[in-house]
């Protein structure tokens, strides 16, 4: 029989392993919420694709709860029954959006969205819909043009590759030319097809050569001359110079000539008055005359005499 | 050489093969038999079981706790750094409970276990062999499957079971350290983390899987050893012949773990 030393160890050993073997199981199931108080709400999804028994319910990234079961109802929707713990309750009120995600990498999630957690709490007989987000599809479908694009452009260098392609024929006249200058002395050789086309068209730029010098020292002469008239109409001596003494000496005139105008204006004025003047002196005149004449009649009318039919005025 | 010599051959090997297996599964019935009776289980057997207990866990017992903290802080630290590297934190509880707690645990203990007692049975078993021991008791009518073979099987299958889970439960705890000091993490977060990723299920898979080693590293060790021949240069060829089965058991157990886990 085994000592009682050897008992007593391998059954301190035995227990001691049992023991914490448990205490991890129990704290595990403890931060499991196996023994939490758990409240139940059914939410609601077209497809149960992508829906699995134990899911995450997740809120701002935090595991809150999980997917206890899943079912067809009789309008042929998936009812989802989700178990959230008691301290978690808040979370979940009436207002609360629930949406499955379907990330591209990791496993699908329900997450919670509660604007106010003081709202009204969602009660288990509220069948509350479901949206879903699919990264993958989301993924395709912006990949969607660029695989387009890239499909162009596949299409087009097959398009630029295939035998009857232009690029081809480009290649193929390259190969011509490069076959054909390598033949040739010259690329003018190449380019006229035979020897005297060469030598002529060596004559045609030789005659351009001396039409070009000729040229040249016409342009030469024009510009001597150009520069003779620039002289004689830019220069201190030229008419431009004239022009301008002869204009100076017409503005002193005009300036003249106003003062003039000026004096004349004012006389006018001067003239006028007296006008008027002239006018009050003959009004007076005339009156005078009148009184005269009245004084005469008063005179003829106070005297016996015969009258006269002319009188003499004085 | 021709067709028929050759076939022959080919033959030959497929019955013999055949024979050796018929005689493993039927040493295994015989073993499976007594595991299961609870007349096996008289104070002669409990003694050798305890004392087999003794001798496979708790006498390296503090070189296992010294291994365990070492191996285990070392490959934790190391993976964890690599996970904060490619920016993978979240999956920290998923790893420590699939990779360490499923896989090292297990595989680090029946190594151990099966480098150190399944070579130390399978000698005694050559040994007992070639003094004729073995047929010393089956000449006197005494069952040696049910004192020799049983008490040794159940006593490596709770060894290791029990290791395996004292394994799990260090490394889990050096993990914590390391995520403190590589992701300042405090120990609700990770006990969070790794609450949430370890199933129910792992704890079975670990201790079917524990136990399968268990048997299998002391089964087949017993069996060569068993019928290792009667000359001492039996011994070593019948410890090679049963440590190298031990290993293909042991890859095969974990390839299984692996299907049975991801079906």
């Amino acid at each position: 029989m085994a000592n009682r030393s050897i008992q007593y160890k391998v059954g301190l050993f035995i227990v001691t392993t049992i023991v914490l073997v448990i205490l991890a199981a129990l704290f595990i199931a403890y931060k499991k919420d196996l023994f939490a108080d758990l409240a139940m709400y059914r939410l609601q999804s077209e497809s149960g694709e992508g829906l699995t028994q134990g899911m995450p319910v997740l809120f701002s990234g935090f595991e809150i709860g999980k997917v206890k079961d899943l079912e067809l109802s009789d309008k042929g929707q998936v009812v989802i029954t989700i178990t959230v713990p008691r301290k978690h309750v808040r979370w979940i009120r009436e207002e609360s959006t629930f949406t499955l995600e379907k990330p591209l990498v990791g496993t699908p999630r329900i997450v919670v969205r509660t604007e106010n957690p003081e709202g009204k709490e969602l009660s288990y007989s509220k069948v509350v819909p479901m949206k879903t987000i699919d990264d993958i599809n989301e993924v395709i479908k912006k990949a969607q043009p660029l695989v387009e694009r890239i499909q162009s452009v596949a299409d087009n260098i097959d398009r630029m590759t295939n035998a009857d392609s232009e690029l081809n024929k480009i290649i193929a006249d390259t190969r011509k030319m490069t076959k054909m200058l390598s033949e040739k002395k010259s690329l003018l050789e190449m380019a006229t097809g035979d020897k005297k086309g060469q030598e002529t068209l060596m004559k045609t730029l030789e005659q351009v050569a001396a039409i070009t010098e000729t040229v040249d020292g016409t342009m030469k002469r024009i510009d001597g001359m150009v520069a003779k008239a620039d002289e004689s109409v830019l220069g201190d001596k030229g008419s431009i110079a004239i022009v301008n003494n002869i204009l100076s000496d017409i503005e002193g005139k005009f300036k003249r000539l106003d003062t003039l105008i000026d004096n004349a204006i004012t006389m006018s004025a001067d003239l006028q008055g007296t006008t008027q003047d002239i006018n009050l002196v003959r009004k007076e005149v005339e009156e005078t005359i009148s009184s005269v004449n009245k004084l005469i009649q008063d005179v003829r009318n106070s005297l016996p005499f015969e009258q006269k039919k002319e009188i003499k005025l004085p | 050489m021709n067709t028929s010599s050759w076939l022959e051959k080919l033959g030959g090997a497929v019955l013999d093969n055949w024979h050796e297996l018929r005689q493993l599964l039927g040493f295994a019935y015989t073993v499976f038999r007594r595991l299961f009776a609870p007349s096996s289980y008289r104070p002669l057997t409990v003694d050798i079981l305890t004392t087999q207990i003794y001798f496979t866990a708790v006498q390296i017992l503090g070189f296992f706790i010294v291994v365990s903290v070492l191996f285990g802080s070392l490959f934790i630290g190391m993976t964890l750094f690599v996970i904060k590297e490619i920016g993978l934190t979240s999956y920290i509880g998923q790893f420590i409970a699939g990779v360490v707690v499923l896989e090292m645990a297990p595989l680090v203990t029946v190594l151990l276990i099966a480098l150190r007692s399944g070579s130390a049975i399978n000698a005694e078993m050559a040994v007992m062999k070639v003094n004729r021991e073995l047929d010393a008791l089956t000449a006197f009518n005494i069952d040696i499957a049910r004192y020799l073979f049983l008490p040794r099987i159940i006593a490596v299958m709770v060894s290791v079971v029990l290791l395996s889970s004292l394994f799990a439960i260090i490394v889990t705890l050096s993990g914590l350290i390391f995520s403190a000091l590589i992701f300042g993490m405090g120990f609700n977060a990770y006990a969070d983390l790794i609450a949430k990723a370890i199933e129910y299920k792992d704890f079975l898979i670990l201790m079917v899987k524990s136990a399968a080693f268990g048997f299998f590293i002391t089964f087949i060790p017993l069996y060569y050893g068993s019928r290792a021949g009667y000359q001492l240069t039996a011994v070593p060829v019948s410890v090679l012949r049963g440590m190298v089965n031990v290993f293909i058991a042991i890859v095969v157990i974990e390839v299984l773990s692996l299907v049975a886990r991801f079906l």
